[in-house]
């Protein structure tokens, strides 16, 4: 019987585990925020490099998922700002390109979902994500964005009521 | 009674404190107006829920296992921004599809554990889960519900997940598991799930939501497994043939 006392666990060890065990909602977080499947899992890859070699500043007193989150969203706002340095376009929407005349009424709602997801300001689409698809706190939505939590509030309603709108 | 739709909001979202959700309450029972709005942040939440869950449900991409187990020192390509990741994905050529058995052996690290397999004494702590019988320990509730429903590596119903299909040399079909409080593997006898190998976590471990860290077996349950397992894990299509004969090796 192997035993490894939990002490000597290293925190790359526990990033690693955190990351394997968070990594399908990941992939959710990714999609929802890039609005591009592919976009997505490169953006997951770069946040879990990112996460391995920083892996020290985890505290482990925090929740993982707010930090992984955080270090997504700063990695997709570099690539944004990278992109537009570029003078490149973001990657079209997938959203709707494989779908004919026959999609069910259930389909054709979650694509106008996406749709609506993907039209928000990034910001909004963030909160949006975080506390309704991922399921975080205000509290932890707020650190995982490094905002005060009346400034995630109010991006949380102003996305809502474009949603809201958009799919009425 | 009026609350700004802020307020309704963090109330849909679960963020008020107990007397403003009395408050709240008692105003939508006379205020259908107020039901309505809060019905509308609740359906839009679970609008969003049903246009983005179906992704953890998709195959995991090799890709992100082998970015998750690969060292920070080996990494000297630039990871900065996406063009690099999109050309090393380019460069890697991985045609499989879900977890594989070496990636989970890879993945489990330390954890402190001790399997206690077969008919030793043993009382497990969330007795809602598993039940002692003459013939050993056997999983029960929603433990037994998700062993013979869950198929596909990535996915998770409640709090158990289920990873690994395997067989053993009697062509039994067995299934590892992984709850809030215990991990190991089961396996299909007289349609039951007999616990063949579990552990709980040592007191004295740091508790909370990720004190089992999800899907990760413990080494120990990972060399039961290996011990038991005759061939290949089951892919995701297999599972879904041996669910629909009720996981019946005959």
């Amino acid at each position: 019987m192997s035993e490894t006392p939990a002490s000597t666990t290293s925190s790359l060890q526990q990033v690693r585990q955190h990351i394997v065990a968070l990594l399908p909602r990941l992939r959710r977080f990714g999609r929802a925020i890039t609005r591009n499947a592919s976009d997505a899992d490169d953006l997951v890859q770069i946040a879990i490099e990112r996460a391995l070699l920083r892996h020290e500043q985890w505290r482990p007193e925090a929740p993982f998922h707010s930090w992984m989150f955080g270090i997504m969203r700063n990695a997709w706002i570099d690539e944004a700002r990278a992109r537009s340095r570029r003078g490149q376009v973001l990657a079209p929407e997938e959203a709707g390109l494989d779908v004919g005349d026959n999609a069910s009424e259930a389909q054709q709602r979650l694509l106008s979902v996406q749709k609506a997801m993907a039209s928000l300001p990034d910001e909004q689409r963030l909160a949006v994500a975080l506390v309704l698809i991922e399921g975080l706190s205000y509290k932890e939505a707020a650190e995982a964005l490094d905002v005060p939590i009346g400034t995630l509030t109010s991006r949380l309603a102003r996305g809502r009521e474009a949603l809201q709108k958009q799919l009425e | 009674m009026q609350f700004s739709d802020e307020t309704l909001m963090a109330y849909a979202d679960g963020e008020l404190d107990a007397d403003l959700r009395r408050e709240i309450e008692a105003a939508m029972a006379l205020d259908p107006a107020i039901a309505e709005r809060i019905g509308r942040h609740r359906q839009l939440r679970a609008d969003l829920g049903a246009a983005f869950g179906p992704v953890l449900d998709e195959p995991m991409p090799a890709r992100l296992l082998d970015a998750a187990a690969a060292s920070p020192a080996s990494k000297h390509a630039s990871v900065t921004d996406l063009n690099a990741a999109r050309s090393a994905k380019q460069r890697a050529v991985s045609p499989r599809k879900g977890w594989s058995w070496r990636e989970w052996g890879a993945i489990a690290a330390s954890m402190v554990i001790g399997v206690l397999a077969g008919r030793t004494a043993l009382q497990p702590a969330r007795s809602d889960l598993f039940a002692t019988s003459a013939a050993g320990i056997v999983a029960r509730g929603e433990l037994s519900a998700a062993l013979t429903d869950q198929v596909g590596g990535t996915m998770q119903r409640g709090n158990v997940h289920i990873g690994l299909t395997f067989r053993d040399r009697e062509g039994q079909y067995c299934r590892t598991f992984v709850t809030t409080s215990a991990a190991g593997f089961a396996c299909r006898e007289d349609n039951t799930w007999k616990v063949r190998a579990l552990n709980e976590p040592v007191p004295g471990q740091p508790s909370g939501e990720y004190r089992m860290a999800g899907t990760v077996l413990p080494p120990a349950v990972l060399t039961a497994v290996e011990d038991t397992m005759t061939g290949e894990a089951l892919d995701q299509e297999q599972e879904q043939a041996a669910r629909a004969r009720d996981w019946n090796n005959k």
